[in-house]
């Protein structure tokens, strides 16, 4: 089977969540991500740190309203990993890439 | 980093598809705007559309542009700081290849429309700013209904 452009990095189903969360915007807050993915605070950093030693996600603390607010988003590597991921699996499925 | 996952079936890859597009339906359909806001800034884009083509010197549907335009503006502004406070920030400039297709041709295709609803009318077919703000309007609210944050989400195929 051919595997070329899969991630290991990605295709572990919560960081492929994160993914294709971050995917749909330019950034996303993390409180937003851990509603989305039902997951505790620990589980997703472990995942968020993972992505971002990869250089696919950054994460940037600002102080809004007087809270801090962590915002994460996808580097171009990791825009690009995401999509040869996507594009690999429907290969794999057997359909026409819909992303390029 | 880009190690090759040992083997993936077709089945995995199917689920981790469906995975992708459930996810993304999800954030869409829970964070998406009200649909009020969606008709009103449809609403605003028609009005300047057909203002635009029904304005000539003696008539005064200019106010309708400039009063489009004021609408247009503070529902995307409002939108895009409601986005903001619960997490959203929207793309606004295209991010990808894709992205800069995507938005290159609705650029294109809303320029053709603005265009088209005051020459056709100049021509002799009085309805034209009619239709085309009617065309603008309803396209304009699709997207933002499809696309809320900019991005282009994982399109489910049908085997998958």
């Amino acid at each position: 089977m051919n595997n070329e452009g899969l991630n290991t990095v990605i295709h572990a189903p919560n960081r492929l969540q994160i993914c294709a969360l971050l995917n749909t915007s330019a950034e996303l807050e993390f409180k937003l991500i851990k509603e989305q993915l039902d997951v505790s605070d620990s589980v997703l950093s472990k995942h968020l740190k993972v992505l971002e030693e990869a250089a696919y996600i950054t994460a940037i603390k600002r102080s809004e309203v007087g809270r801090q607010r962590t915002w994460l988003s996808l580097t171009t590597l990791g825009r690009k990993a995401f999509t040869d991921h996507v594009n690999a699996l429907q290969k794999i499925v057997g359909s026409m890439p819909s992303m390029n | 980093m880009n190690e090759q996952p040992e083997s993936i079936n077709k089945l995995d890859a199917g689920n981790a598809l469906k995975s992708i597009v459930t996810t993304q339906q999800q954030v869409t359909n829970n964070y998406r705007s009200p649909l009020i806001f969606i008709i009103f800034a449809s609403l605003s884009y028609a009005l300047i559309i057909f203002s635009w083509g029904m304005t000539e010197h003696d008539n005064l549907w200019a106010l309708g542009l400039y009063g489009g335009a004021i609408a247009l503006f503070f529902a995307m502004g409002l939108n895009i700081y409601t986005l903001r406070i619960m997490g959203i920030k929207p793309i606004i400039l295209p991010k990808t290849k894709t992205d800069l297709k995507f938005h290159l041709s609705q650029a294109i295709i809303f320029a053709v429309i603005i265009i088209a609803s005051r020459e056709v009318k100049l021509l002799g077919f009085e309805f034209a700013p009619h239709i085309a703000a009617l065309i603008g309007g309803t396209l304009f609210g699709y997207l933002i209904y499809k696309y809320p944050f900019g991005g282009i989400p994982v399109k489910r195929k049908n085997n998958e």
